[in-house]
């Protein structure tokens, strides 16, 4: 149990150990061990970075890519977890489907780049449609397991309650996966981030 | 047993051959005419003329060395970083904002300056490939070695194992099975860098195959390449989780205390 | 298998050099005081044996005793030197043997885990390995790995490790808590042998008291929270124990009688 002194010991040391990284490359830089054309200082890149926001540069290009984010990731949960509810709540499907995806989770999303580009060109709907092509899997693979996972008595609660497939859907599996797909949504970041 | 093993694989190639077959069918009967899409007949001989020529097999042969060379390099850093940080407390909370300030950096992210520095080929892909690799395997190998047995640990004390002992005999062969899952999941990461890395910029390997083909407007031989990474892929896969069973296949042997 | 006859009697004079003391030891552990002001001493040779009800801190006197725990006051001491790590003089039998032994190693590798350690070469090893697993009554299991062993050989396994060491002093937590009656039995009378055959000093924690009896030269009763000394018994029946007739002394009801009535006494 340690103090929340302690706590802010450990991460003030931690910024100091991070500082003293930043200190090691400003030397490097500075007595030109490396070529400053291949390792600039980290005086020098702050000094872009600074530049770069108050020209507007940086703004509009990280505004861009935050609005890729947003937009791809939306595209992806959205048609991720209706196709993922679609398939997992039937066992039927699952039993056809899920072999396939099984197979097509290692593949490289990125080998979709080309494909894209053929279909769409190099436009904003093929940066979309790649970076929700990516999204999608393990929100949709989420999905399914979550589905998949629904305590089956719930189903046949469902059933003799006479319950429209579309009604079951929402009302019993979906909220039972939720916490599986909200999960996933979080973790997401870290298996793409590369 | 098996005939049931056959049913299920039976089952598992119902959808991917009626979706084949319905694909061609409806190829044939538009005649298709497509920079983008090609019928899996004209994909197979595309693939088959590939093989014939080499070309496709020295792409696969230059992607899998960046693959193998970045993941190499990766994990052993990896490893030797989540090893001294899961056994010491001290230096991983001392590293920690070093560390999360890095990590979420996408490798993509690093090619520019990897480009400048080094130029095209294969050591700017491999840099790249072994930047990306060094995370997963850094997490989860430090989570490793802070699972294991505290009863071991208790045991190399009691031995006065000196440290260097303790991490070859007692703390490595106990977090081995974790560290292998960690190191699978990398060699994925690995290979779909590397491909991205090649789609983005880099000259060589499967990537600049696929980019190729599409430039040169051949969506036969682009999807054919397709393919072939995501066979690629899943056979690296499936051989790394082969090797998992054949070496970890006894619960018995894992160190682990979970 | 024959039990040595021959014994090192314990050292009775007031003023033998302990080879354990403990010196107002106190243990605190998140916020419980486990162990209070706790003072004995551990004479060579002798077979120390601690009893108590649950949670009254006769493993961690054990722990404290091998130096994986440091006390918060007071003073363990080894020879006269004090207890600030482990040491190699020092070997602790873990009632846990599953957890204990290396799974990914043979017995063979297991026990040579402890000459390693010690700096052997690598040339002498494989006779000493094979010495040690016939002492234990292990022999042609080098081979074998620990979970295609049964628990008796297991822990069997794991005292020959300990004995790998040539240790001064024993230190044995439950170690036949999780076997069945018989195998028990034969263990003990094993550890008796290889004890008498080492003359090595031992602190035997158990909570069966007819264990305690049989095997030690003294008996120590812990109270709980915090723990503390309640009673100690000298255990005057003669040696070589057996089995049968030991159990059947007079001697031996009666010091099992105080016991038991010890034990009770600390439940309310």
């Amino acid at each position: 149990m340690k103090s929340n002194a302690a706590i802010w010991l450990w991460r003030a040391a931690s910024f100091a150990v991070a500082a003293s990284f930043i200190a090691l490359w400003q030397l490097i830089a500075n007595l030109k061990l490396v070529s400053p054309v291949f390792l600039p200082g980290p005086d020098r890149a702050w000094a872009s970075l600074v530049r770069g926001f108050s020209n507007g540069d940086l703004w509009s290009k990280l505004a861009g890519t935050l609005e890729h984010m947003a937009y791809g990731w939306l595209a992806a949960s959205i048609a991720g977890i209706a196709i993922g509810a679609i398939i997992g709540s039937s066992r039927l499907m699952r039993t056809y489907v899920a072999p396939s995806l099984e197979f097509l989770r290692p593949l490289p999303v990125s080998a979709i780049i080309p494909v894209a580009i053929a279909m769409l060109g190099l436009t904003q709907a093929m940066a979309l449609f790649v970076i929700a092509f990516g999204a999608i899997w393990p929100i949709m693979l989420a999905t399914i397991h979550g589905f998949a996972a629904v305590e089956p008595r719930l189903y046949e609660v469902a059933r003799s309650l006479q319950m429209s497939r579309l009604t079951v859907i929402f009302k019993v599996a979906l909220p039972s996966a939720s916490p599986d797909i909200l999960k996933r949504d979080e973790i997401k970041y870290d298996s793409l981030s590369f | 047993m098996t005939s049931d093993n056959a049913k299920e694989k039976a089952k598992a190639l119902v959808l991917p051959v009626a979706v084949l077959l319905a694909f061609e069918a409806w190829a044939r009967a538009t005649h298709l005419q497509s920079d983008s899409l090609a019928p899996p007949s004209e994909i197979a001989m595309a693939l088959a003329g590939a093989f014939a020529d080499f070309s496709i097999l020295a792409a696969t042969r230059d992607t899998l060395f960046a693959t193998f060379a970045g993941l190499a390099i990766g994990t052993v850093i990896g490893l030797a970083l989540g090893i001294a940080f899961g056994i010491s407390d001290t230096l991983n909370r001392l590293m920690e904002v070093t560390v999360e300030a890095i990590r979420p950096i996408p490798s993509i992210a690093l090619l520019p300056i990897a480009l400048i520095a080094l130029g095209f080929g294969y050591r700017m892909e491999i840099v790249i490939v072994a930047f990306a690799c060094v995370w997963p395997i850094l997490i989860l190998s430090r989570a490793a070695v802070r699972s294991i047995e505290p009863r071991l640990m208790e045991v190399a004390r009691a031995l006065r194992l000196p440290p260097a002992q303790r991490v070859w005999k007692i703390i490595i062969p106990a977090a081995l099975p974790r560290i292998f899952v960690a190191f699978r999941l990398s060699a994925g990461i690995a290979l779909i860098v590397a491909v991205t890395v090649e789609i983005a910029i880099n000259p060589l390997g499967l990537g600049a195959g696929i980019m190729l083909a599409q430039q040169a407007l051949r969506p036969d031989l682009m999807l054919a390449y397709l393919v072939w990474i995501g066979i690629i892929g899943y056979l690296l896969n499936i051989g790394l989780v082969v090797a998992q069973h054949r070496l970890f296949g006894r619960a018995a042997l894992s160190g682990d205390s979970a | 298998m024959a039990i040595a006859a021959k014994r090192r009697e314990p050292d009775v004079s007031g003023h033998s050099n302990p080879q354990i003391a403990f010196a107002e030891v106190t243990l605190e552990l998140g916020g419980k005081t486990i162990i209070e002001n706790l003072s004995l001493g551990v004479r060579p040779g002798e077979f120390l044996c601690i009893v108590g009800a649950s949670g009254c801190g006769k493993t961690t006197a054990l722990r404290l005793a091998a130096g994986l725990y440091q006390p918060t006051s007071g003073k363990v001491n080894f020879d006269g030197q004090p207890m600030l790590h482990p040491r190699r003089e020092i070997a602790i039998v873990f009632q846990d043997y599953g957890k204990a032994l290396l799974p990914w190693r043979t017995a063979a590798g297991n026990v040579s885990l402890a000459l390693e350690a010690g700096g052997m070469p690598a040339a002498e090893r494989p006779a000493r390995i094979e010495e040690l697993l016939r002492t234990v009554g292990l022999p042609g299991h080098a081979g074998k790995y620990p979970a295609e062993m049964s628990g008796g050989m297991q822990q069997r396994l794991q005292i020959a490790r300990c004995l790998a060491q040539e240790p001064k002093t024993l230190l044995m937590d439950e170690p036949f808590g999780a076997l069945d009656a018989m195998t028990r039995q034969g263990l003990q009378d094993e550890v008796l042998a290889l004890v008498a055959a080492s003359g090595a000093t031992v602190i035997f924690v158990t909570h069966d008291l007819d264990e305690a009896i049989y095997l030690g030269d003294r008996v120590i009763g812990l109270l709980p929270h915090p723990g503390r000394i309640g009673i100690e018994l000298a255990v005057n029946l003669p040696r070589p124990r057996d089995q049968l007739s030991t159990r059947e002394q007079p001697e031996f009801l009666r010091l099992r009688r105080q016991l038991f009535d010890f034990i009770k006494a600390t439940e309310q």
